[in-house]
């Protein structure tokens, strides 16, 4: 059975410890499998309290970290720290510079483009990157439903041109909700009829909510797990190295 | 011969916090589907909100065959209803509202 996910949720959306359930109750009829959760300070024992909790309702949760760097400095050495914590990294590109530094980077995720403006910054060069370095485009729900009019308008069609470089190029396109309160989340085939809007292919549209994002969260669950040494090459047994590294030393 | 337009008859439930009535309901859908499509896609829709329980919080609307995924994009897009927050989620979509009501409802 295919698995819906929704690779960003705001850690907000459970505001107090008592709405968890009911919380968790809404996104497990919504029909999600799983989410990530986006992370804020102080947020990790709460975190696992959701975690557990979670089970009971057949829901996977992650964390997530949104990166909002002020120069490409900073986002190299906040990639350093946390890459090893968090299974999904994604930047915000506020900045031409922040995003194609971050297209370059095999440690980012997703980029995100939280305004109209942001999306300007996503050209066919910073597009060639991302393809290289096999980051995806996010396209968050919650950014078109927090405008109106003429600016909703204009954020389609931009949408829809950065939806089509991404297809041109081979670049994976996520659509999420980005919600901050529960009552921005909508259910995956909701989340699908905004792909239809950007006029992406229909057989790929339903590949965004749940292919695409579970494959990164897998690779990631892999790339983050102790037997990882490069792509494609693991440690099958550890106590068979434990007795090859003890042979080594004996001669 | 095949009719050229067939309805589709979407059943859906709303998430909220407060109770929503019928008519409130109707007045926000239509508003979001005339400034989401304008007038003249709003046409093409055949819209209508056939029911809706206040009790199970479902309810069922028509559209044409060729107007499901606008449709849906409209209640994705429906944020409040009468000024409460709302979800509304798509159960399911048949060919007749007896199998809609059977099958979804």
């Amino acid at each position: 059975m295919k698995k819906y996910v929704d690779m960003h949720v705001s850690s907000s959306i459970f505001h107090s410890e008592n709405q968890i359930d009911k919380i968790l109750h809404i996104i497990s009829e919504l029909g999600y499998a799983i989410i990530c959760i986006s992370f804020n300070k102080g947020f990790n024992n709460f975190f696992e309290k959701i975690k557990r909790k979670s089970e009971d309702f057949g829901l996977e949760v992650y964390r997530r970290m949104d990166l909002l760097p002020k120069n490409v400095q900073e986002l190299k050495a906040k990639l350093r720290q946390i890459r090893r914590k968090f299974e999904i990294i994604s930047v915000r590109c506020i900045d031409k510079k922040i995003c194609v530094a971050a297209a370059r980077d095999r440690r980012v995720d997703t980029l995100n483009f939280p305004t109209l403006e942001s999306l300007k910054n996503f050209t066919e060069s910073t597009a060639n990157l991302a393809a290289e370095g096999d980051t995806a485009i996010e396209i968050c729900l919650k950014t078109f439903l927090n405008v109106r009019g003429i600016r909703r308008a204009r954020l389609i069609t931009e949408s829809r041109k950065a939806a089509k470089i991404a297809l041109k190029k081979g670049i994976k396109i996520v659509i999420d909700s980005g919600a901050e309160n529960i009552f921005e989340m909508r259910g995956p085939q909701e989340l699908c009829s905004l792909g239809y809007l950007l006029d992406l292919p229909e057989e790929y549209i339903d590949l965004t909510v749940s292919e695409i994002p579970f494959n990164i969260i897998k690779t990631n669950l892999s790339k983050l797990s102790a037997s990882f040494v490069l792509p494609g090459v693991e440690i099958v047994d550890v106590e068979e190295k434990n007795w090859s590294k003890k042979r080594e030393t004996d001669t | 011969m095949v009719k050229e337009e067939r309805n589709r008859y979407i059943v859906f439930k709303i998430y909220s916090n407060s109770d929503v009535s019928k008519e409130d309901l109707a007045k926000d859908i239509w508003r979001t589907l005339l400034a989401m499509y304008g007038e003249y896609g709003a046409s093409k829709t055949n819209f209508w909100l056939i029911e809706y329980d206040k009790n199970t919080k479902k309810g069922i609307i028509r559209c044409t065959h060729m107007t499901v995924n606008m449709m849906r994009t409209v209640l994705a897009f429906t944020t409040k209803i009468a000024e409460t927050p709302v979800i509304i989620k798509t159960l399911g979509i048949s060919g007749t509202i007896k199998a809609a009501k059977e099958k979804f409802y």
